[in-house]
């Protein structure tokens, strides 16, 4: 196994170090390998993401298939060995909304930029801090998702469902003490996210708060981490309230994964007055060797919680890792993985929250997936 | 006096003091803006959602974009018909203000007008030479479910009656929906006292006919397409001769109450312009209908064109929209064959959120709107100059502006009833025979799954004509309130924010590139 993945991983980053490693590390971490020898202290860095599939779908007695590229990533930056850092990553969007014509030469897919940042690493005492500014991911996201291993199936319920946005322009900061165990991070965002300007005088404050006992357990191999989070924001030229609480429990042994996600919302999707809520559980893991794995993952949340009803998704299959990722974090901005998987989503709603009142079966969309997941990060 | 040097802070203080600079700074920053009096949550939502909606209008027209705003604060008509795509998520949107269920709901994904109200039917003249009452704005057609625009035809005519007490006698909205109802089950036999035999008759006329048959309003309507048509008022009113040449009159045809909204303006295009709008009238050529070639009266790639000019005030949801006329020289050179032409942008139609998989059926949202009107109205080629042209990333359509195509005008219907020429009957029975128009534009056009929706609708809308009446009559009454309170919001935003709804204020017209 370990030497197909080193071939294939040859096949993707032709040129690279095959020695690739996750972006975005503590600065430890960072510390630790830049022990290497180098001739300079600073390093170029790669990084991109691929989810493509086929899906075939059905609704309301329509029936289609197509081909998908949900994901398309790449960029690049340069680290400094005392943590310093200047990264940008690109991703490819359609050019029209979803059922819309208004899009460069049609529907094409152009690029944009989804992060743009500059980064400082420095220790005070205990603490080492990484400290952000540009277009910076979201602290919420970042620190969810970095313990969650099925980006390629499903993205968490906080992206999802529309509570949280991935990145945003602002500054961010992470604190991290007890070799890891303690994590804190802030976040000044303006509050509208990637694809739009500021709106409005008010900014996004973002806090999260995270214990991992990853370095505190005598089983180094397991660890379970609690977090929780607050967001005090606005959104739209009226300044509609955009707030949030959020919890996780995240746990992983080796490379099984497991969690859960709860999100608390006053004012979504650019009503100040509608309060929302949500929750999402997970596991993945290998069930032969290290690449046959199988996932189930469930993510619920009522749009309108003073409502009856709720949209929910549920995702259900297997993959094959032909490139077997390291144990560990699963940084947002990439990694070394080659995943293909199949699996089955069904996405309904109910009650107030339905697609459309009194057609049920409008609510259901139930597809099938083969997909691709492949990622990288190297320094060069 | 010499001054004391400060100690310096301990270390500890710096980071207090950071901390509450930082604090204050962050407290300062977050809060919200109180909105102005009398502004609830709802105005704020309808501020940001128009603001949405217009971004890209508002910051490359922004005087023709608060034009717009202006012209649809003139009434709570107006004011729906700018707002089609609040009332989509109004009714789509899980917090949508008027989300009810149906018991007549399909999910058959069906082809939609989009934005459907009264003001969008008129005449056209069909082939042997038949006036033709139908739908006759597209640029919203989408597809989705049926029973929604029903509700949006109903609300348009609850809004009308809201402007006439003497329309309160009548149940426009349940007559809206037994015309529906009725046409999609021509087959069934009517009850002899049941006032929707309406929905059976005919909705084209052999000239002179229309006066005999038709309902009033209609019959009215019919006679002055007919008139003003054969007449060619239209280049009556918007051609002159300067200096021994056929050229468009520029200026006011009808002068604005405020000057900051035109009515009807034709405005003098630079070479430029005029060289560009041209030449997009010769790509459109080849959609021009094969069928209608001997109705337009050449088959030139290259039509000889006299005159292009801007039309300013037309439409309200487009009025912001660019939008040009054309005047073409006729086969014969004589003065009585010039066309007059319209070309205008067309945007998006309203974003349903549906879960519709299969693909579009269209590439730009000219020929969008094109397939749509040929395939919800009666007869595919009633405008024989319908066409469209992509100028990426913009899109036009382009149309004829014959006066045989005379809309419905609402301030016409309520001078009528004032002076007495119409009763608050003729307008119910108007109103019937529009829900049979759009039963019909629904039940003929394909869906998105390629197939008609008739037999789905007729699977939907069950064997009770009165009970879909009764619900479409129950929900447009909460709809009417709403739309009534919306305008009246819309009205404060204006007061509040300004024509642009502060857009231009508070940076939000900043730069669109990147310094």
């Amino acid at each position: 196994m370990r030497g197909r993945a080193a071939i294939l991983g040859a096949l993707l980053l032709a040129g690279l170090d095959a020695r690739a490693e996750g972006l975005a590390a503590p600065a430890d971490t960072a510390a630790a390998t830049a022990g290497t020898p180098a001739a300079s202290p600073v390093r170029p860095v790669l990084f991109g993401q691929v989810f493509a599939g086929y899906g075939a779908h059905r609704t309301a007695g329509e029936r289609t298939n197509a081909f998908d590229l949900n994901r398309a990533e790449g960029g690049f930056g340069f680290e400094h060995d005392e943590g310093y850092a200047a990264l940008l990553n690109l991703e490819a969007i359609r050019s029209a909304g979803p059922q819309s014509l208004f899009g460069v030469d049609n529907d094409s897919l152009v690029l944009r930029v989804k992060h743009a940042f500059g980064q400082a690493a420095p220790r005070t005492g205990p603490v080492f801090w990484q400290l952000r500014a540009g277009l910076v991911p979201d602290v919420w996201v970042e620190s969810v998702q970095s313990r969650y291993d099925l980006r390629g199936l499903l993205p968490l319920l906080s992206e999802a469902a529309g509570f949280f946005e991935a990145s945003d322009l602002g500054a961010s900061a992470k604190a991290t003490a007890l070799e890891g165990a303690l994590e804190a991070r802030l976040a000044l965002t303006n509050g509208e996210g990637r694809n739009q300007r500021e709106l409005n005088p008010g900014k996004n404050l973002t806090a999260a708060l995270v214990f991992d006992s990853l370095r505190l357990t005598a089983f180094r191999q397991s660890s379970v981490a609690l977090q929780v989070g607050w967001r005090d924001g606005s959104v739209g030229p009226s300044s509609q309230a955009d707030r949030r609480w959020m919890a996780a429990v995240t746990g992983r042994h080796r490379l099984w994964f497991a969690g859960g996600e709860a999100v608390w919302a006053q004012g979504y999707q650019g009503r100040g007055e509608v309060n929302a809520d949500g929750v999402s559980l997970w596991l993945n893991g290998p069930v032969w060797g290290e690449w046959l794995g199988v996932a189930l993952a469930g993510q619920r949340w009522r749009p309108d919680a003073d409502a009856e009803g709720a949209k929910q998704r549920a995702v259900a299959g297997v993959y094959a890792d032909l490139w077997t990722a390291p144990e560990g974090e699963r940084p947002v901005l990439g990694f070394p993985r080659f995943r293909i998987s199949i699996y089955y989503e069904d996405m309904r709603a109910d009650g107030a929250a339905a697609t459309l009142l009194g057609a049920p079966e409008a609510s259901t969309v139930q597809s099938l997936w083969i997909s691709l997941t492949a990622q990288a990060s190297a320094h060069l | 006096m010499p001054r004391t040097p400060l100690p310096p802070l301990k270390a500890r203080r710096h980071w207090l003091s950071a901390l509450a600079l930082g604090a204050s700074l962050v407290g300062n920053l977050a809060c919200e803006n109180p909105p102005p009096d009398g502004l609830d949550a709802r105005a704020l939502w309808l501020r940001d959602t128009l603001i949405a909606d217009h971004r890209d209008l508002l910051a490359r027209s922004p005087e023709r974009t608060a034009g717009k705003f202006l012209k649809m604060a003139t009434s709570p008509y107006t004011w729906l018909r700018g707002t089609a795509n609040l009332y989509w998520r109004d009714v789509l949107e899980p917090s949508g203000a008027l989300r009810q269920p149906s018991a007549f709901a399909s999910a058959h994904p069906t082809a939609l007008v989009g934005d459907v109200h009264p003001e969008n039917f008129g005449t056209f003249r069909g082939f042997d030479d038949e006036i033709i009452f139908d739908l006759n704005d597209f640029d919203g057609a989408t597809f989705g479910p049926a029973h929604l625009e029903l509700r949006r035809l109903a609300l348009g005519f609850a809004v009308l009656a809201a402007a006439d007490e003497r329309l309160e006698a009548v149940d426009l909205p349940g007559r809206v929906a037994e015309g529906y109802w009725w046409a999609l089950h021509p087959d069934t036999a009517l009850h002899p006292d049941t006032a929707s035999r309406l929905a059976h008759a005919p909705t084209r006329w052999a000239p002179g006919e229309a006066a005999r048959t038709a309902p009033k309003v209609l019959a009215d309507l019919v006679r002055r397409a007919e008139r003003d048509g054969a007449d060619r008022k239209e280049l009556r009113e918007y051609v002159t001769l300067a200096e021994g040449e056929r050229r468009l009159r520029l200026g006011d045809r009808e002068p604005p109450a405020d000057v900051r909204v035109p009515l009807d303006r034709l405005v003098k295009l630079s070479k430029a312009e005029r060289r560009r709008v041209v030449a997009l009238l010769w790509a459109a050529v080849p959609s021009w209908s094969a069928r209608s070639a001997a109705r337009r009266g050449s088959d030139a790639a290259t039509p000889a064109v006299l005159d292009v000019a801007r039309r300013l005030g037309a439409g309200v949801s487009s009025y912001a929209l660019d939008r040009f006329y054309i005047l073409l020289a006729g086969p014969g050179g004589a003065p009585e064959d010039d066309v007059l032409l319209e070309m205008k942008t067309v945007l998006d139609a309203p974003q349903l959120g549906l879960p519709l998989l299969a693909p579009r059926q269209a590439t730009t949202q000219g020929a969008r709107v094109v397939q749509a009107q040929r395939h919800l109205q009666q007869s595919p080629d009633q405008d024989a100059w319908l066409g469209h042209v992509a100028a990426p990333p913009e899109s036009f359509l382009l149309r004829s502006r014959t006066w045989y195509q005379r809309g419905l005008d609402v301030e016409r219907i309520v001078a009528g009833l004032a002076d007495g020429h119409w009763t608050a009957a003729d307008v119910a029975d108007l109103a019937e025979v529009c829900g049979a128009v759009l039963a019909r534009a629904h039940a003929r056009a394909p869906g998105l799954d390629g197939e008609p929706g008739a037999e789905h609708l007729r699977a939907a809308l069950g064997a009770e004509p009165d009970l879909l009446a009764a619900e479409v009559r129950a929900v447009t009454a909460v709809a009417l309130a709403q739309t009534l309170a919306d305008h009246a919001r819309f009205v404060r935003l204006l007061t509040a924010y300004g024509p642009d709804l502060g857009y231009g204020q508070g940076g939000l017209a900043g730069p669109t590139v990147i310094r």
